[in-house]
């Protein structure tokens, strides 16, 4: 079974969380979502970044790159949004955090850390 | 097969439930219609076994810019309803089959998928089929790894365990299901041709009371 209410759980308590889903980038749906905030739909969010993670992997394919994307740091001027794709799956974490309040550094391990402890 | 419905430009996709009667198709589609607050239209069952087939429609994700409109179906599982059920399986862009993990239950359900592996043999195109182990939570289920080995086939991609009277893992499985859906359609290059503009119109899907009528045709009123 599944840990991934608690995975979204754990992932809120990371400083200037503002919203997280699980999605799969084939389809852009997501499995589960948690925060988040007024007129910022997270589905609608992780469903256009999969569109994103098709297209660096499109790119990779054309350059003919053998390697695997660990993660995707667009940077807005108020939020960081991060996606970490899970290896072997089509299934990725996406972030959005406050730049105010979060550290960066500490947000990507630490969403690293959860994105590969994730049984789904 | 996937079409473009031509008044929204949503990309529409079947997934079909099938797996043999009391196997939970049923409780599964309600269950995701409770998760994703989508309402399950069946329009006949006798005493709680679907008829006809159950239906939910869901718009969600995003492929080549265009939303995906998935089209969930439940097929009857009992046998006299073969031939209704082969009709709604001959539409599926990928099939979820549930199995039933109780040792009775389990029996039945390697016949049906037997039986489901013979119909979709008669597609022109490979359809990828997600299995889902349902009824975990029984003291007597089947190990997992007895029941997969059991039921292997070239095109099943993945399988997931569930509790479909609680919901576990039916939000997964239908994800699970359309992401295959869509991968086996980009392979095909199904998906690039629908894509188009020059070809979406000549993909006209019928709405959705004429669609269910022409699953129903010629197969007169249901037997029981």
């Amino acid at each position: 079974m599944s840990n991934l209410n608690e995975t979204l759980e754990q992932a809120m308590r990371i400083d200037g969380a503002i919203g997280v889903a699980l999605a799969d980038y084939e389809s852009g749906m997501c499995l589960g979502t948690a925060g988040g905030r007024a007129g910022f739909d997270l589905e609608v969010a992780a469903a256009g970044n999969s569109e994103v993670i098709r297209s660096k992997l499109k790119v990779m394919e054309a350059l003919g790159l053998d390697d695997q994307i660990q993660d995707i740091l667009i940077t807005l001027s108020g939020e960081y949004h991060l996606m970490f794709p899970r290896r072997g799956t089509s299934l990725f974490m996406y972030m959005s955090f406050d730049r105010k309040s979060a550290n960066l550094a500490m947000a990507r391990h630490k969403l690293s850390e959860l994105a590969k402890n994730l049984s789904v | 097969m996937p079409s473009i419905d031509s008044k929204t430009g949503n990309l529409i996709v079947h997934i079909v439930y099938d797996g043999c009667p009391c196997s939970g198709k049923t409780e599964t589609v309600r269950s995701l219609g409770r998760l994703l607050r989508r309402e399950v239209y069946t329009p006949e069952e006798r005493d709680g076994r679907t008829l006809l087939f159950d239906w939910m429609d869901y718009q969600g994700g995003l492929r080549m810019g265009r939303p995906i409109q998935c089209r969930v179906i439940a097929v009857p599982g009992q046998v006299e309803l073969r031939r209704r059920r082969a009709a709604i399986l001959s539409a599926a862009d990928a099939v979820v089959f549930v199995a039933d993990s109780t040792p009775a239950g389990f029996d039945m359900s390697t016949t049906q998928f037997a039986d489901l592996q013979d119909l979709l043999a008669q597609r022109k195109r490979a359809v990828p089929i997600v299995l889902q182990l349902n009824k975990r939570d029984l003291g007597d289920a089947l190990p997992a790894d007895q029941m997969l080995a059991s039921l292997e086939g070239p095109d099943v991609r993945k399988h997931t365990l569930t509790v479909a009277t609680e919901g576990t893992g039916a939000r997964e499985t239908f994800v699970f299901a359309v992401a295959e859906a869509l991968r086996a359609l980009e392979e095909e290059g199904q998906l690039y041709r629908i894509g188009s503009n020059e070809h979406s119109t000549q993909e006209v899907v019928l709405p959705e009371p004429d669609m269910l009528q022409e699953i129903l045709k010629g197969y007169g009123p249901p037997r029981v």
